[in-house]
């Protein structure tokens, strides 16, 4: 009857525990990258599959020093994001960057700008699931 | 008898496993047989759009305000802030949400003028607000220990809290809470508004007033994210509000120019579009009005 109890104990456990995996990849795989900026209050971490997109449409205030910082379970695929303005002009793409998962920049005037975010399809006979998670920082002076 | 239980339990705790784990971080589904016309349309459905468009929201941090105020020279006065006596009056998700989150703001703008005393003291409100509402992370007994371990550190102290207020808005978002972080949200950026109009009526506050104008592009993110939510009774009075506020600062003007990328002496890149606010006296008054009026009726 212990032994019984004991494995239930462990199972509703773990399944507790997998509810919180995107806060734990959020704030041991990622928040590190963020190091001498302050993060943003918003928590944007989710569940995604291979072959989704999301979009994040963020105000950043002028004369301040932003970096963003997008990262995928590496389970996933690398993850690909982009930064736009509200008329969708392309303004930087982490394709061509050298660091694929942070984009530093300074605002020189304040203005959404849009983050649109995709785990590309690996076009595998498994489609895979893991956390993506999106946090900014502003560098305070 | 025991063991009928024993064995519902049993089916109970595998079932619940079952539902948590087909959405663990690093399983594999069996693809579909359906080719991949359009990856975006095909992979996900509208449930999990919708989801995510709950879930994926940003709007600037209350700790970008307070700092502005800071940078202009002002000083610090607690008189603009909620007195935390009222913490035990909240009653009720809504009010507690809201107030978690004027708190919030409080104890950042408390932390950038380095009131170490303070605080603590706003800390410890927002902690009182959170265990009564249930809310497991981010704020809680480890963090205090923290703020009291770096309470001589104003950086470290300001990581701190936004990574635990960022916390417990994961937590409620992991948690099916979604709708108690959009009210903590809108509170910190009600209390952030609240405290910026308290300083653009003294002198030499034109960047404070140019702030307080870019409010209506944050306000336009706040509500779009509301919409996400349908018409959810717990989030009616806080959108009817946010939409009174929205009529006022539809008056400021903020007109642009097309975005341009550049890159800095120091190598970082630049993006602007020369955005220009011009907010009305009468505007002010009538938004620090109404702000007020609403203010109070939470944190009353």
């Amino acid at each position: 009857m212990k032994k019984l109890f004991a494995s239930l104990f462990v199972m509703f456990v773990l399944a507790a525990g997998a509810n919180a995996q995107c806060r734990a990849f959020t704030k041991n795989r990622v928040l590190p990258n963020l190091t001498g900026f302050i993060q943003n209050e918003n928590y944007n971490a989710a569940l995604f599959m291979e072959g989704d997109e999301a979009e994040l449409l963020m105000t950043f205030y002028g004369g301040k020093d932003y970096r963003l910082v997008v990262m995928a379970h590496p389970v996933l695929p690398e993850v690909e994001f982009e930064v736009l303005d509200t008329n969708d002009e392309l303004l930087y793409s982490n394709k061509t960057a050298a660091n694929k998962n942070t984009f530093d920049f300074r605002m020189t005037s304040t203005q959404q700008l849009k983050v649109r975010v995709k785990v590309p399809d690996s076009k595998g006979t498994m489609v895979r699931q893991g956390c993506v998670t999106v946090v900014a920082g502003h560098k305070q002076s | 008898m025991k063991k009928q239980i024993v064995g519902w339990l049993m089916v109970g705790a595998l079932g619940f496993s079952a539902v948590q784990f087909t959405s663990c971080s690093g399983c594999q589904q069996a693809k579909s047989d359906q080719p991949v016309m359009d990856s975006k349309k095909d992979s996900m459905d509208q449930a999990r759009i919708e989801q995510l468009k709950k879930i994926f929201f940003n709007i600037p941090s209350p700790v970008e305000m307070a700092s502005l105020i800071k940078d202009q020279g002002y000083s610090y006065d607690k008189k603009m802030l909620n007195s935390v006596d009222n913490v035990g009056k909240y009653l009720g998700e809504v009010k507690q949400a809201v107030n978690l989150g004027i708190y919030g703001a409080d104890l950042s703008y408390a932390s950038i003028f380095d009131q170490k005393q303070e605080s603590m003291t706003f800390f410890a409100a927002a902690k009182k607000l959170a265990t009564a509402m249930a809310i497991e992370g981010g704020i809680n007994d480890s963090t205090v220990t923290k703020l009291a371990e770096y309470q001589d550190n104003r950086d470290s102290i300001l990581k701190i809290v936004t990574g635990a207020y960022a916390d417990l808005n994961g937590y409620l978002k992991e948690n099916n809470r979604i709708e108690v972080s959009a009210l903590v949200i809108s509170g910190g950026w009600l209390e952030a508004l609240h405290l910026c109009l308290q300083y653009a009526e003294k002198p030499k506050s034109e960047l404070i007033r140019q702030r307080i104008g870019e409010q209506k592009m944050v306000l336009e993110s706040l509500l779009k994210y509301y919409e996400s939510f349908d018409n959810k009774p717990s989030l009616a009075e806080m959108k009817a509000d946010l939409m009174e506020i929205q009529k006022e600062l539809n008056k400021v003007e903020i007109t642009s120019e097309k975005t341009k990328v550049a890159k800095a002496t120091d190598g970082v890149m630049t993006i602007g579009n020369n955005s220009r606010t011009t907010v009305k006296d009468e505007t002010l008054k009538s938004l620090s009005a109404l702000v007020k009026k609403i203010r109070s009726k939470y944190t009353a």
